[in-house]
């Protein structure tokens, strides 16, 4: 056994750390740190299951924040409630947000292409002569009605307000209570909004900006003491877990540092030399022999 | 100085307005519940021909109206608050929230605080600017809604009296979508030719 001279030792040293840095280099462009519990169900096969874990993640269920406002009279936070959805409806981090109060015949733009395909009532008849005379009657009816102002803008591109019909069949039969039009909880002492956020529901990062323009659109609104806002859903969850991971990643790994530093000051400088060098003997040559032979003889002439 | 004169000459005649349109709507108060018969005329650039039906209004409180159409067909429209309800024979019950329809809630705040005799209200959403025809006691009061948005939506709304009532509740941005509310009178009575001029000359003419 040979000993290494200083210049090759420096080189040595070099090739490793060069290693190290380009692992660290190669580690930190292609590592990809994800929230995605998707992750954890086996891959899919069919388009079925394509379309599953597709809706399981970005899917409107899991995208939809819900948010409740509460700590003031029901009137209060009511208006608050108004507020707040002029406040998000035009952020970019929202697709749609709703409070209860949507009106007959809203519906989302992109649906509204496919309205005669969806429709039930294409199936029941179409549009055959008495249909068509009866609705076309209607809708006359309708332009002298209060609701004109709602119906007139849409009778051009659907006569026979298919949208009408499709948002009052999709209307779910146990809805929240409301109250001044608003969607709330049956003690009154909440008001339920549901927001739909752009981002999908595995991406923290995306959610956790999603959820500071809701704050932010709160504050807006005016939500303030004694009212105030809580969030929940998929996405909160998801931007929680990572707050919750990070830090906890922070503390579990500083404390770890700070334990690898106090042993290696420990090892390398604090403890009885003796300690040390039979600890080396023992592991080198694998029994115990006198520490004298170490300490005197070079290793080369052992060999 | 001059600023100073014209503001008090603002002032003054600010004041003079507004207690005009006070004294006018003292005369119209109606107390509730109270019923009259309407003829209502719409026009559309969706029609050829303008609509008309006839039935009558109620007013059943304040922020409580409703609304019954008997000829040619029927159908009771009730408003609650925010909250109406449309019932047509032979249709499905349509339910809306007034937030949803500004036009309908602009000519409904119109309306109440008319009945109620309420100017500050009136004031409130809109500006008023009241034209009287001294011998004959006709007057028109123009409403100008102080929203922009709602301005632009509704444009104004005139209303048309005479002694101690109001005959016509005329709104449309436009004349081929004005909708004409003629109080008071049946159908019969209106012009033979559905047209906007005639039907303004209308308004504006009978007592």
């Amino acid at each position: 056994m040979t000993t290494l001279r200083s210049p090759a030792r420096a080189l040595l040293l070099a090739a490793w750390l060069a290693v190290v840095l380009v692992a660290g280099l190669y580690v930190s462009r292609t590592l990809q740190v994800s929230g995605d519990l998707r992750l954890f169900l086996p891959a899919p096969r069919t388009e079925e299951q394509h379309l599953l874990l597709e809706g399981i993640g970005e899917g409107p269920a899991s995208s939809v924040l819900l948010v409740a406002l509460e700590g003031d009279d029901p009137r209060s936070l009511a208006d608050l409630s108004r507020a707040l959805v002029e406040a998000v409806r035009d952020r970019p981090e929202f697709l749609r947000v709703d409070n209860g109060e949507t009106a007959l015949g809203e519906i989302p733009e992109p649906l509204m292409a496919y309205r005669y395909l969806l429709s039930p009532a294409m199936d029941e008849g179409g549009l055959d002569v008495p249909r068509l005379r009866q609705e076309l009657q209607s809708r006359v009816r309708d332009l002298l009605s209060p609701a004109a102002a709602l119906l007139e803008p849409l009778m051009t591109r659907d006569p026979t307000l298919e949208v009408v019909r499709l948002a009052e069949s999709w209307t779910p039969a146990a809805e929240p209570a409301r109250f001044e039009g608003v969607w709330f909880d049956g003690e009154r002492g909440r008001a339920l909004l549901v927001a739909q956020t752009r981002a999908a529901a595995f991406d923290p990062d995306g959610q956790q900006v999603a959820l500071d323009a809701l704050a932010d659109a709160a504050g807006a609104a005016g939500v303030a003491a004694p009212a105030r806002m809580i969030v929940s859903g998929p996405g909160s969850f998801s931007a929680l877990m990572k707050q919750r991971t990070q830090s906890e990643a922070q503390r579990l790994g500083m404390a770890a540092t700070i334990g690898m530093l106090l042993l290696l000051a420990l090892v390398a400088c604090g403890g009885p030399r003796e300690t040390c060098y039979t600890w080396i003997d023992d592991c080198g040559h694998g029994g115990s022999q006198d520490r004298s032979v170490l300490n005197a003889a070079p290793l080369e002439d052992e060999s | 100085m001059a600023a100073a004169t014209l503001a008090i000459a603002l002032w003054t005649g600010a004041a003079a307005f507004a207690g005009d349109v006070d004294d006018l709507l003292r005369t119209l108060v109606r107390p509730a519940p109270d019923e009259i018969p309407f003829v209502e005329v719409r026009f559309s650039p969706l029609l050829d021909t303008p609509v008309v039906a006839s039935g009558t209004l109620e007013y059943l409180a304040s922020g409580r109206l409703a609304r019954h159409v008997v000829d040619p067909y029927r159908e009771d429209t009730s408003i609650d608050g925010e909250q109406v309800v449309l019932s047509r024979e032979g249709e499905r019950e349509r339910q809306f929230s007034l937030r949803r329809v500004p036009e309908l809630r602009g000519l409904l705040s119109s309306f109440s605080a008319i009945l109620s005799g309420d100017a500050a209200a009136l004031g409130e959403t809109f500006e008023m600017s009241l034209s009287r025809e001294v011998p004959a006691g006709r007057w028109t009061l123009q409403l100008a809604p102080r929203d922009a948005s709602l301005r632009k939506r509704l444009g104004d709304i005139e209303v048309h009296g005479g002694e101690g009532t109001v005959s016509c509740i005329v709104m449309g941005p436009q004349p081929d979508s004005a909708s004409f509310t003629v109080l008071g009178r049946l159908p019969g009575e209106l012009p033979g030719r559905l047209t906007f001029p005639a039907l303004q000359e209308f308004c504006t003419r009978t007592p």
